[in-house]
């Protein structure tokens, strides 16, 4: 179940950025810090312990939609954003609070796909 | 190989580094020998454009400036009002996000920095996520801040186009801060 709200979350990340950033022409700067926030204010209005790392999976996975059309089509970013998701499930905790470690994983993710594509 | 070339290396060489200390210090921990196939993604390196950004010190000095202000005000949102690092990077990115990149419609070479300026904020805003776990005095900060300048301004023309390239710089700043705060102390 976790990991599926992991995917879920990762998708509507990855996949939300890329389409403001492609279909409504938002700067990515602008579709992945909006989105994240959107996603983060609930999470820090109430408590809902149960899914606190959605925001996280969401913010990460939004620098996966932040990439190119030009390298990335609407289908790589989707099986970008479902990598993501499994690769925070295994990994996260040992990101000991590092900043950037989401980032790192993500542009990781995005070579991945990159070469798989190639 | 020529000159350009071999400048050109410089940026695939950082952000190799970057990605390599990411392998080590995160993914191999978690799980093992199979991080090795965390190698395989560099080879994507070749595919996306690479060109070092010319050496321009206001540059240079703009992006550490827009940074450290990534830094600051993040681990200040997060102390102030208690709240997680999530929120409080994507509230000091959204307010980034609103700078104009023109004045009056004019966008000259020096305007163009401004958008630069935007996303090297944000990078410094990853790195402030850490909240002061990482940083014991106001030194580190500035350190960190200068560091992550460094690596922005060096693959600024470089990886256009690569989502998570600003939290690669921004974990690069911190790993690398950390590091070398290390082996001083080890000295």
């Amino acid at each position: 179940m976790v990991i599926l709200i992991t995917i879920i979350s990762s998708i509507v990340g990855g996949f939300g950025t890329f389409l403001l950033t492609t279909k409504l022409n938002w700067h990515a700067l602008k579709a992945s810090t909006l989105l994240s926030l959107v996603v983060a204010i609930p999470f820090e209005i109430w408590e809902i312990k149960e899914y606190v790392s959605i925001p996280f999976v969401v913010f990460g996975a939004s620098f996966i939609g932040m990439s190119s059309d030009k390298i990335f089509n609407n289908n790589l970013i989707l099986i970008a954003s479902i990598l993501f998701g499994i690769l925070y499930t295994l990994i996260n905790s040992n990101f000991n609070g590092i900043g950037g470690t989401l980032g790192t994983t993500a542009c990781l993710t995005c070579l991945t796909i990159i070469v798989v594509n190639r | 190989m020529n000159q350009e070339s071999r400048t050109n290396i410089i940026p695939l060489l950082v952000l190799g580094s970057i990605h390599i200390l990411f392998l080590l210090y995160i993914i191999t921990p978690a799980i093992g020998w199979l991080s090795v196939l965390g190698l395989i993604p560099i080879i994507g390196y070749k595919h996306l454009p690479i060109k070092i950004n010319k050496l321009n010190i206001s540059e240079i000095g703009l992006d550490v400036f827009s940074f450290s202000l990534g830094i600051l005000f993040t681990i200040w949102i997060i102390i102030k009002f208690d709240t997680s690092p999530v929120f409080a990077s994507a509230l000091i990115g959204s307010l980034a996000s609103f700078i104009p990149n023109t004045v009056l419609g004019i966008k000259t070479k020096r305007i163009q920095n401004i958008s630069h300026a935007k996303l090297a904020i944000y990078a410094g805003s990853f790195a402030g996520m850490t909240g002061l776990k990482y940083f014991p005095d106001i030194l580190s900060l500035i350190i960190t801040a200068i560091i992550g300048g460094v690596i922005y301004n060096l693959l600024r023309n470089s990886f256009t186009g690569l989502g998570g390239k600003l939290g690669s710089i921004g974990f690069g700043a911190i790993i690398l801060y950390s590091l070398s705060a290390t082996l001083l102390t080890i000295w």
